[in-house]
C-alpha cells in the first residue's frame, strides 16, 4: 500500500471518529400547545349627535322678557343685563370594556369678558337623568347614553351697589369653545 | 491525531456557542416586550362645544338739544301774599319775574334715545332738582316719538324723547316771601329692567 493511500484511510477513519463525536451535541425537546384565543380591547368615545352639529346649534335667550325663549344670534343681536343665553348640544357615549371606567368633564370656555359668565354650563346624562359632575363615573353600563351639554352665558343684572354699570354697554367678547371630555381611568 | 484533524475542528468552531444563541434570543424577546409599551396608554375622547362672541347692547339719552330754561306760569289775581300786585296770568322766563304761590314752573327736555338689545326694556324717571322751595315737587311727563309713554323698548331706538318737567309751587306757603331759589340738578333717567 502506498504511503499516500494509508494516509487517506487514516484521514477517513479520523473523520468517522469525529462525526461520531457529534452525537454528544444532541439535546431533546418536547412541546405542547397551550391554546391561545382572541383577545379584544373595548373602546371609549363620545360623539356629537346634535342635530346639525353642536357648532351650528342655535342659541336661545331667556324667557323672562319678550321675545321669550327665542332664537338668539350672537352675531347680530345684543344682550342686556339680566339676560341668559343657552346652547344645548347632544352627545352619545360609546363605552365598552369590562373594567371601563371614565370621568366626564367640561373644560375650556375661557373668555376675557368681565360682564358675563358661564358658571351655569353643565353636562347632564339624559338616560340616567343625572347631572354629570367631576365625581361622576362613566362605565360600560353607560354605553349609548345620551348626554346633554348646555352652555350658559349669563349677563347678571346689577344690584344696589352696581346699579349703573354702564361700562358694560357695547361690549363684545369672545367665548372660546368648551370641550366635553371622557377620560378613561384605572386603578 | 491526524495532521488533517485541525481543519475539521476549525470548521466546528465557526458555529455560535449555545450560550450566545440564547443571548440573542433573549435580546429579541426583550425588544418585543419593550415594543409592548403602547399598552400603557389610556383612552380619552373629546368633542367641542363651540362658543360665541356675545355682544352687549346699550342704553343712552343724548341731549338733542337738551333742556329749555325754566318758565313759569302765574295763576294771576290776588295771591296768598297780600298787598302786592303781580302781573296777570302770563308765561315768562324765570329770573325776570317773581313767582308767587300756586304758580307753576316748567321746562322741556329733548333727547335722542339709544336703546339696543333684544330684551331691552326700561322706564323713565325724574331726578328731582335741588334748590326748590319747600313743598314744591317736580313731576314729569314723557313722549317717545310723539307718543305719550313712560317706558321704552328696543323698538324705540333712535326716537326723540321729550320730557316735560313741572314744578308746582305750593299754594299755602308763607315762609318763602322775598326769597330766591335756584333750581339745579334736575335730570331725566332711563333705567333698564329685566324680570
Amino acid at each position: 500500500m502506498k504511503k499516500s493511500t494509508k494516509g487517506a484511510i487514516a484521514a477517513g477513519g479520523a473523520a468517522v471518529l469525529l462525526l461520531g463525536g457529534a452525537g454528544s451535541l444532541a439535546y431533546w425537546t418536547s412541546s405542547a400547545n397551550v391554546a391561545g384565543g382572541n383577545i379584544s380591547s373595548g373602546h371609549l368615545s363620545i360623539d356629537d349627535t346634535t342635530a346639525g352639529t353642536c357648532a351650528n346649534a342655535a342659541w336661545k335667550i331667556d324667557s323672562a322678557e319678550t321675545p321669550a325663549g327665542a332664537t338668539f344670534d350672537p352675531a347680530t343681536q345684543k344682550l342686556v343685563p339680566g339676560d341668559t343665553i343657552t346652547k344645548v348640544c347632544s352627545f352619545k357615549v360609546s363605552a365598552v370594556g369590562t373594567h371601563l371606567r371614565a370621568t366626564a368633564a367640561v373644560t375650556g370656555g375661557s373668555t376675557t369678558a368681565t360682564w358675563f359668565n358661564t358658571t351655569g354650563s353643565k353636562l347632564h346624562d339624559d338616560t340616567t337623568n343625572a347631572d354629570l359632575t367631576s365625581s361622576s363615573v362613566i362605565t360600560a353600563a353607560n354605553n349609548n347614553d345620551v348626554i346633554t351639554g348646555t352652555i350658559v352665558v349669563n349677563f347678571p343684572y346689577g344690584d344696589a351697589t352696581t346699579v349703573s354699570t354702564n361700562t358694560t354697554q357695547d361690549q363684545t367678547a369672545v367665548l372660546n369653545a368648551l370641550a366635553v371630555t371622557l377620560t378613561q381611568v384605572h386603578s | 491525531m491526524s495532521p488533517h484533524a485541525p481543519r475539521h475542528r476549525a470548521a466546528t468552531r465557526r458555529r455560535l456557542p449555545r450560550a450566545a444563541v440564547g443571548a440573542v434570543v433573549a435580546t429579541v424577546a426583550v425588544v418585543l416586550l419593550v415594543g409592548g409599551n403602547g399598552s400603557l396608554a389610556f383612552w380619552r375622547s373629546a368633542r367641542s362645544m363651540s362658543g360665541a362672541s356675545p355682544a352687549s347692547g346699550s342704553l343712552a339719552l343724548t341731549p338733542n338739544p337738551g333742556c329749555t330754561s325754566w318758565t313759569f306760569t302765574q295763576t294771576g289775581g290776588p295771591s296768598a301774599w297780600s298787598g302786592t300786585a303781580y302781573p296777570a296770568t302770563t308765561t315768562t322766563t324765570a329770573g325776570t319775574r317773581y313767582v308767587e304761590p300756586n304758580d307753576t314752573l316748567s321746562a322741556t327736555c329733548t333727547y335722542t334715545l339709544k336703546a339696543v338689545g333684544t330684551h331691552l326694556r326700561g322706564s323713565f324717571t325724574l331726578v328731582q332738582p335741588s334748590g326748590a322751595p319747600s313743598g314744591a315737587t317736580a313731576t314729569a311727563t314723557y313722549t317717545v316719538g310723539g307718543a305719550a309713554q313712560t317706558t321704552f323698548t328696543a323698538a324705540d331706538n333712535g326716537k326723540a324723547v321729550v320730557a316735560t318737567l313741572t314744578l308746582a309751587l305750593p299754594s299755602t306757603t308763607t315762609s318763602s316771601q322775598g326769597a330766591s331759589f335756584t333750581l339745579s340738578g334736575a335730570s331725566i333717567s332711563a333705567r333698564q329692567v329685566h324680570a
